[in-house]
This record gives structure tokens, sequence and C-alpha cells, in this order.
């Protein structure tokens, strides 16, 4: 039989229960309070946590699942529903592979699908799981969790939309695009650029840009990327390489501090364009040229031919009744007077022969017949005229350039009689190797240059249209001031080809 | 009655030689000796008859009359010649006097003023027929003027080199940068301003500036659009 304790031995049993009384207590609450930390865990866990079985049926361990499914998490845990009762029908075959995938490998897995929820809102789940099994590889249950990823996959829909569309955008043109990093790194491009490199679009991302031209060519377009990139203004280059040609614009586009940190460059191939100008340019020329040419054989027909059988005729009537002796007066007098008209016709034919084609280019040389042209016509029109040449003498002008700047003033001063109401013109043709300068100013009542260009195109007034298009024709360039009530400036440059003498 | 000039007539339309021939003869002190209907054989008609008086047409099929009026005044210097031409500008009558015709008269003229030109070319006068007389003068009268406004015979002596520097400089650009454009040294650029100076007579850039408004190279007084 066992002793009886003694008070003392009581006394320290009662301690030691007590003992292990506080520390079970301080266990308790300690797991309690570590309940409570992993309930308040998942709890505010923007997922959702479940147990799953392999009938699909899953528990929940809070009610978030309500604000996704609608349903309560009770419905699920009573096993009233299971979570098959949810997934939308479409995307069950692919979620289940997933699952069956994972089940033969490492038993984890993730995949995404579409729930319906109570109210007939579709929802984007992605779900995380892991797969536990029993010793006989049985499933026991699946732990894991849901997120809701809807604004998400929304987002995500939107953006893929939207790049879609800027990327349909950008390969409807036939602009070569692409975008590039400071470095030149290609951080986009689209269909027509890569093939430019026999390339699709994503073999060329990051790959750097100046590698894949020649040195030359990269060092020049690089000056214009980089001046972009320094500048932040947009930059339009248009170049011709090996008779391609190019009208290249380069865009920054900044970030939002307002940086440029990257550079789209749009190039478009504008060959055919180009071509096309040349061919209308050289037609007009032809067409200038022919007329050119037509005026002077015009001319020198009614000159030599019509005017020449004019006089011919007029000494012949003038001398046939030279062999007679007697001549009614009558007829003497009818003679003279059908002399007088002949002489008439002759010098209106001469006239109109001058006008056509300026007769002195050849033996006087431009500035002379420029002279008396603005002679004539001032006198003609009475308009003062001022002429003035410098540094023309001496000078090589290709016969095609002397006429046509004969023909610029000559239009010059047609618009200006037509419209102007001058009462004084200044022309200065002036030699500044290797260019010639001509000025056309008058104090008439000037116009507004823009209207009257675009109107003059609607309305084929050509004057100063066919100005531009013979300056053209000699490679120069054209600028025409206009104020109103003060008169107008026309300023033209072009070039002539060299000096006789050094 | 006094001794009959001798003319022969140079043209290569038969009926105006026809017609011409006919006036001539209405004035019994000419008399025409020869036609011809081209300049070469215009030359060796007047090798063999040595006229007095030849009526040119200014233009012949193989040659212009003008030339032909030269190539007769080396070959007989006595031969006088009358040109009867198509053109009434002040250049071609110019230009046939100065070949040595002494006679102009257009083809539309009255048949009186052939026969009075070719009077006072007999005479040993000139003879400018009064239908373009009136033109010459009034271009006489004003060419004086006029023509000292046509060019500036100091601009004419640059260099092409001197009108690009002078028209840089004009436009003011500073030494250095037109030396940059012309790829030339800026000391070079200054010998060049200062030749350009010393043939315009100029003293200072501001004077370049006004030269270069004159004569047109810019426009000082440029207007805003």
């Amino acid at each position: 039989m066992a002793k009886k304790p003694t008070y003392n031995e009581l006394v320290k049993r009662i301690k030691a229960l007590e003992k292990e009384t506080v520390n079970r207590m301080a266990a308790e609450r300690a797991f309690r309070q570590s309940e409570e930390k992993y309930r308040l865990l998942v709890k505010n866990l923007p997922s959702i946590v479940y147990k799953g079985y392999a009938d699909w049926s899953v528990e929940f361990f809070d009610s978030k699942i309500t604000r996704i499914t609608g349903y309560s998490a009770d419905k699920f845990n009573s096993k009233k529903m299971t979570w098959k009762d949810v997934v939308i029908h479409e995307d069950l075959e692919n979620a289940k592979e997933i699952f069956i995938r994972a089940l033969k490998t490492d038993r984890s897995y993730v995949r995404e699908y579409r729930i319906e929820s109570k109210r007939s809102e579709i929802r984007w789940i992605q779900e995380r799981g892991q797969i536990v099994c029993n010793t006989g590889k049985k499933i026991k249950y699946v732990s894991g969790v849901f997120f809701d990823i809807t604004d998400n996959k929304l987002a995500q829909e939107k953006l893929r939309k939207s790049e879609e569309m800027a990327r349909a955008l950008l390969n409807a043109t036939t602009d070569a695009v692409v975008l590039l990093d400071p470095d030149g790194i290609i951080l986009d491009i689209n269909d027509a650029y890569a093939k430019k490199f026999q390339k699709t679009p994503d073999e060329m991302l990051g790959l750097c840009i100046w590698y894949l031209f020649s040195h030359e060519v990269a060092g020049l377009r690089m000056v214009n990327v980089n001046k972009v990139f320094k500048t932040g203004l947009p930059v339009r280059v248009i170049h011709e390489r090996k008779g391609v040609w190019h009208d290249t614009k380069i865009y920054p586009v900044s970030n939002s501090e307002g940086e440029t940190k990257r550079v789209a460059v749009f190039a478009r191939d504008i060959t055919g364009r180009k071509l096309a100008e040349e061919h209308i340019h050289t037609l007009t020329q032809q067409l200038l040229s022919a007329r050119e040419s037509e005026r002077q054989r015009i001319a020198r027909d009614l000159h030599d031919d019509v005017a020449q059988e004019l006089s011919l005729l007029k000494i012949s009537w003038e001398t046939l009744f030279d062999n007679y002796s007697s001549i009614p007066d009558g007829i003497k007098r009818k003679t003279l007077e059908l002399s007088k008209i002949l002489q008439r016709s002759i010098s209106a034919v001469r006239d109109m022969a001058y006008d056509l084609h300026p007769p002195g280019l050849y033996q006087l040389g431009l500035v002379h017949t420029l002279y008396q042209y603005c002679e004539e016509f001032s006198e003609k029109n009475e308009i003062d005229i001022d002429f003035f040449a410098a540094g023309m003498d001496d000078l090589i002008i290709p016969s095609n350039t002397e006429i046509n700047l004969y023909r610029l003033i000559q239009e010059g001063l047609w618009n200006i009689k037509k419209h102007a109401q001058a009462a004084k013109v200044t022309i200065k043709l002036v030699a500044s190797f290797p260019n010639l300068i001509l000025r056309i100013e008058d104090d008439g009542q000037g116009f507004n240059v823009k209207e009257r260009l675009s109107a003059a195109s609607k309305e084929k007034r050509m004057g100063l249209r066919s100005m531009e298009e013979r300056v053209s024709l000699l490679n120069g360039k054209m600028k025409i001031q206009s104020r109103p009530d003060e008169g107008t400036k026309v300023f033209i440059e072009v070039p002539y080809k060299e000096k006789k003498h050094g | 009655m006094a001794e009959q000039k001798s003319i022969i007539i140079i043209d290569d339309h038969p009926l105006f030689r026809e017609g011409l021939k006919t006036i001539i003869c209405r004035d019994d002190r000419f008399k025409v000796v020869g036609e011809a209907g081209s300049g070469h054989e215009g030359l060796e008609m007047v090798k063999r008859l040595k006229p007095d008086l030849a009526v040119v047409d200014i233009s012949l099929p193989d040659q212009s009359g003008i030339q032909f009026t030269r190539d007769l005044r080396e070959l007989l210097s006595k031969t006088k010649i009358l040109i009867v031409s198509m053109h009434s500008k002040i250049d071609y009558i110019a230009e046939a006097f100065q070949a040595g015709a002494t006679g102009y008269v257009v083809k539309e003229s009255a048949s009186e003023r052939l026969l009075q030109g070719l009077r006072s070319v007999a005479k040993g006068d000139y003879y400018l027929d009064s239908s373009v007389s009136h033109s010459v003068v009034e271009n006489l009268m004003k060419s004086p003027l006029k023509t000292a406004k046509i060019t500036d015979a100091d601009y004419a002596t640059l260099t092409p080199r001197e009108q690009e520097v002078m028209r840089f400089l004009a436009e003011g650009l500073p030494s250095k940068a037109v030396a940059e454009k012309l790829f030339i040294s800026p000391k070079t650029v200054e010998n060049h301003r200062a030749n350009i100076m010393n043939k315009l007579g100029l003293h200072s850039t501001i004077e370049l500036v006004r030269y270069a408004a004159k004569l047109g190279l810019i426009d000082v007084d440029l207007w805003k659009d």
C-alpha cells in the first residue's frame, strides 16, 4: 500500500499540477492565438483557401467565396453544391486536363477558367492547387487557393485588343515602323520594316538596329535619331539610296515625366511618287521647251515667210503699173491705199513674231534683250520699269536658262499689268556665282500669296504657277512676298554653269 | 546726162529682186547691172562688176547680209551698201551700220524711200528709213542715261569667288562662317573681303551691305509673311 503523502509532498504535487495547468493554458492560448492568426490570415488574403475532393466537392474556411460566386460557403461545405456546378462548361475540359497532368507529375497545378455566379456574372478564376494522395496513390484531397483574376483578365484582354489594334494598324500601313530606345534597341517593329531584313517582327525585337545597316548608313541615321532624343522634337528626312527614296519621320515618344526615352521611326517608300514627280517635271520641261521651239518656229515662219511674202506682194503691187504710160488717177490712188494696208499688215505680222520670240537673245544677249523688252513694255503699258543688271557680262548662260529667265520676266510683268495696278516696277538681275538672282518688285496693290497660289491652280490661272514651274525646271528657287497696298516682291535664284574667264 | 551709178541686187527672191529693179529703174541715174540670189554668188559678181552700189537683203540663204556686207567692204571699199531688211529692231540696224552699210531700209517701206536711200548712199551720206529712224533716235536719246543703269562695271570685275564671298558677307555671315561654307581659311576670306572693298570702292561693312542691296544680291527690307 502506498504511503500517504506528506504535506510537503502534496504541496509539491499541487504546485506541479498548477504549473502544468498554467503551461497547458498557455499552450492552449498560444494555439488559439495561432489559429486565430491563421483564420485572420486566410480571411484577409485576397485569395480563397479551399480544400477539394475528387468528386469536385469543396470546403471553404471563410465566407469570401460568397463575394465571388454569390453562394454561401455552407452551400459548398455541406456538399449541396460542388465546384463543378459553377465552372463554365466550355472551360471544364481544359481544367480537367491540367489536373490530370499534375496528377501524373508533381501534383501541383495552376489553372485558369471562368465561373458563373449566382447572378449569372462571369468571373475569371485562377486556381493554384496541390494534390495530396494517400499511400495507395489515390487522391485524398486537394488544397489550394482561388484567385479572382477577372479584373486582371479584362485589363489584359483590353491591352491585348489595343495592342492587336496597334499592331494591326502598324501592319496595315505600308510604312516601315520601328520603335527604338536610346541605344537603338528595337522595342517594337512592324511587318513592313522586318520584311526589309527578310525577318519577322519577333526575330527583330531586342536587336540593335545600328548593326543592321552599313557603317555609313547607320551613322547618318543615328545622327537624326539622336537629334530627336536630344531635342524631343520630331525630325523629317527625305533621302535617296540606291535609287530608293524614303520619307522618314522620327517622332519622340515621351514617358509620363515628359522625357524622350523612345523614338518611333516611320519610313515611307516614296520612290514611286518621286519617279512620278520626276516624270511630271520632265514632261513639263519638255512641254515648255516644245512650246518654246514652237513659238520660235511660228515666229520665224511669220517673220521670214509671211512678212517676206507680204513685202514681196507689196513691192510687186507697187511696181505693177510701172511699164504702163497712162494710169487713171483712181487706180493710182487705189494702189497707194492698198500699199498702205499691206505695209500695216507687214508691221503687224512682224510685231507678232517679235512678241512670240525675242529675236535678240542670240545676237544681243540676255541683258540687252531684256532691257529692250522692259522698255517696250514700259511704253506700251505706262508702267515705269527700272531694269538693272550687274555682273552679267561674259557669262555663259545655258540657252534654256536664258529663254526661261526672259519668260519669267515677261510673265512677271504680265502678272503685274493684269493684277497689281502698279506704277513702278524694279527688275534686278545680278550674277552671284554660281547663281543668278532675279528680283521683280512692284509698288502695286499686293495680294495674299497663299490664297492666290491655291486659287491659281483651281482656276487654272497659270501666272504664278507657271513661273514656279519654270524656276523649278531650272533647279532654282522662287519666293514671293506681298503686302496689301505696298506691293509684291518676287525673288528668283537659279544656277548657271560657269564663267568664261576665271 | 550724168554718169549712171551701177547697182547690183542681192536677194534670194526673184520676184522681190524684180520689184526692186523696177523701182530703181524709175530713177535713170541708176542702172541695175546684176542680180544675185546668194551671198556667194553676190561676191563673185561684185568682184567682176565692181558696182557703185549694192542693195543687200539682210537675210540671205547662205549667210547673213551683215556678214556679206563685211566681206564686201573688205573686197571693195568703194562700193556703197544699202541694206534691205525685214527687221525693224535697232540692234539689227546698229549691226548693219557697224558692218559697213551706209543705208538701211525696211522692206515694207514705200518704194520712194528706197530711191531716197539709194540717192543718199550714192552721194556718200548715211540713210536710215524714217519708219525706223524715229525709234532709233528715241533710243539714242535715252541710252546714255539707261545704259549706265544696265550694268555695274565695278561689280563685273569681281571673280566668281569674290561674288560668293560678297554675298555671304552681305547676308551678315562672319568671316569664320564664310570660310567654313566655302572650305577656305578665314584669312583667305579676309583677303577676298579686302579685294572686294577695294574693287567696289567701299570702306565699311555697312557700305557693303548697302551696295549689295542696291544690286539686288540681298533684300534688306524683308517683309515677314
